[in-house]
């Protein structure tokens, strides 16, 4: 999730933008990039996060999940975008 | 002037009701009179504001979350408008004791969705075991149940989504 935040910060460096918490990016990144695969892979790490930090360990995802699903796939997606888009 | 009754039970989540719904009341709330607006009879702009925005926030806001919730009823439990200070939190408590990620998705394009209808919110899920502790996430009694029932099993949000 830190790297997805630093990635998204820089994108929204470009807007001139800078975030406090997560709301603040999180609306940022809707105003600026509104790209729903791009808004989902975002969401779907912070929702995870906060499960790794909160819940129960048998509520978090898996390493399998982890590696496969969030790294793998969402923040590849966005580390994609934000190297086409900066 | 009217006294009102030692409540005789614990605070609990304002219930959310669509326009026409019966809303639930307790038997203290049952028996405490409607009293008029001290301002009804003389309208100030500031009502009007407050009440337009309490318009708003149920029909656009709390109405939107409320579908959206309908339409994910056998992954999601409950949910939760807590009165906040600084922005909007929607608590999503979803059904799977497990990390659900079909839900993540659903979930981002609510976020998405109230961005868009300029209802801009913080969307946050809560595991299934936290539906009889959510106080460790906010305060209860100072919320808005948007669906669902708390410390239920999540048959009863089945079958409210059935029946809606």
């Amino acid at each position: 999730m830190a790297t997805a935040v630093e990635l998204v910060e820089k994108l929204l460096a470009r807007h001139n933008h800078h975030s406090r918490d997560h709301f603040q990016r999180r609306t940022a990144l809707e105003r600026h990039h509104p790209n729903r695969q791009l808004n989902r892979a975002y969401g779907s790490l912070y929702y995870a996060s906060l499960d790794a930090r909160y819940s129960p360990l048998a509520e978090c995802p898996t390493a399998k999940e982890a590696r496969e699903d969030l790294i793998g796939k969402r923040l590849r997606f966005i580390i994609q975008y934000v190297a086409a888009h900066t | 002037m009217h006294e009102l009754s030692t409540p005789t039970s614990q605070p609990r989540p304002i219930p959310f009701h669509l326009e026409g719904a019966a809303p639930a009341t307790t038997a203290e709330e049952s028996s405490c009179p409607a009293q008029p607006a001290p301002w009804s009879g003389k309208p100030y702009p500031l009502d009007l504001v407050e009440e337009r925005f309490w318009r708003q926030f149920r029909d656009e806001f709390l109405t939107a979350i409320h579908a959206w919730c309908v339409a994910h009823a056998d992954r999601v439990a409950a949910c939760y408008v807590p009165f906040s200070r600084d922005h909007l939190r929607v608590f999503v408590v979803r059904r799977s004791p497990t990390y659900d990620f079909s839900l993540s998705d659903a979930l981002a394009d609510l976020e998405t969705e109230l961005f868009e209808k300029d209802w801009p919110c913080e969307v946050v899920p809560i595991p299934a075991s936290a539906n009889s502790t959510l106080e460790h996430y906010f305060k209860p009694a100072e919320s808005i149940q948007v669906y669902g029932n708390r410390g239920g099993t999540g048959r009863e949000a089945s079958r409210q989504a059935q029946s809606s």
